[in-house]
């Protein structure tokens, strides 16, 4: 027993030892911990702001190099503010516009103003969001959306319009422009003789169906092209659904689904499409 | 703006009807009509409401034309296609060109109304 004595103190000593050294690597992971949750926090922050219009604070560093939350940004808020009550900004041009908010509300990212901007709807974003500018600027659709139109078409010149994959859609038809032609073709015309094609997803859906559709002509992809004068008449199998068939024959067969999409064109610009 | 009267659907695009259209309707324009054409009575087309190839005759298998694709004209006399001076015909105008042996009867709009 009496010689265990020394052991046992040994083993105190060097158990004490392995506790604090177990004691200080917890406290290091500990502090890597803390660390990598601020550089998350810090990275996360100004997006989930932009995102969900909340305004958690940021974390910024004194001068004695101490890392703290600071309040939430002031500079936002009278940013916004101000330029919706103080100064009103005249609607000179949709350009115009579009820069001053780029630069005067930087909760608003770029990406709002690109293709998915579409897919945030004006309600929930003005609902979500503190406002961005003079509501008598311009409509929520027009002003963030301006650049495109159903979030994909440029205005290249008035009332003309470029797609992604390069269709224009300009002036012309019955309707007076060819998006609106192209809308007859996102709901159903149950009493017009014969088939009806009817695109889903509303115009942005028409849209972005189309120039996956042309994407798939260029290059041949189950695709029939007829050519007829200056007329180019595609026929792209689409893979999947698209849309529906109406009209009168549409009806009867109980509109069944559309998996291809016909393009008539002259050069680029789009004369009709419409599923089938 | 479905044709009210259309003789087949279009060999062309294969989605549009051939609708009857008839141009020089605007009373106005009569006498510059005379001018143009040595009479002012109204005058025929076929026209595809999907592509817009135009036919002079009821009758899809003789040659087609396309209008310009911003400002479409009637190549008869010129007027805007899509204009005053033109419309959808009803059976009347259909009657008056005598053209109605040449309208399919299933492909009649469900009215015969407000459609110009």
């Amino acid at each position: 027993m009496s010689e265990k004595l020394p052991n046992d103190s040994q083993d105190d000593s060097s158990l004490k030892q392995r506790f604090s050294s177990r004691k200080g690597g917890k406290s290091k992971i500990g502090g890597i911990a803390i660390i990598a949750l601020i550089v998350v926090y810090s990275l996360a922050a100004p997006r989930l702001n932009t995102r969900y219009g909340w305004n958690l604070p940021q974390i910024q560093t004194d001068s004695n190099g101490n890392v703290q939350l600071a309040k939430a940004n002031p500079k936002t808020k009278n940013a916004t503010s101000g330029t919706s009550k103080s100064s009103p900004q005249p609607s000179s041009s949709k350009s115009g516009n579009t820069s001053a908010n780029k630069s005067d509300f930087p909760g608003v990212s770029e990406r709002d103003k690109g293709p998915l901007a579409s897919h945030m709807s004006p309600s929930s974003r003005s609902k979500d969001t503190p406002a961005r500018g003079p509501p008598s600027e311009k409509s929520e659709t027009e002003s963030d959306d301006s650049d495109l139109l159903y979030g994909l078409l440029r205005e290249t010149s008035p009332k003309r319009y470029l797609s992604p994959e390069g269709l224009q859609y300009t002036p012309g038809s019955a309707e007076g422009h060819r998006l609106e032609h192209l809308r007859r073709h996102t709901k159903d015309d149950p009493g017009r003789p014969g088939k009806h094609g009817v695109f889903d997803g509303e115009m942005e859906g028409a849209l972005k169906t189309i120039d996956r559709a042309y994407q798939r002509a260029k290059t041949g992809q189950r695709t029939t092209k007829k050519e007829d004068g200056n007329r180019t008449i595609y026929t792209v199998d689409m893979g999947g659904r698209v849309g529906f068939v109406g009209g009168r024959d549409g009806g009867r067969k109980r509109n069944p689904m559309a998996r291809r999409v016909r393009i008539v064109l002259e050069g680029v610009r789009v004369i009709t499409a419409y599923p089938l | 703006m479905s044709p009210k009267h259309s003789i087949d659907f279009c060999p062309i695009c294969g989605g549009g009807l051939c609708g009857i259209r008839i141009c020089g309707v605007d009373p106005q324009n009569a006498e510059k009509r005379f001018e143009k054409l040595g009479n002012d009575a109204p005058h025929g087309l076929v026209v595809c409401d999907e592509c817009e190839a135009i036919w002079l005759e009821p009758d899809i298998t003789t040659a087609h034309q396309y209008p310009d694709i911003e400002e479409a004209k009637c190549p008869v006399c010129e007027e805007m296609l899509w204009g005053q001076e033109s419309r959808w015909a009803n059976f009347d105008d259909v009657v008056s060109l005598g053209w109605e042996f040449a309208v399919n009867p299933d492909l009649d709009a469900t009215t015969d109304e407000g459609i110009a």
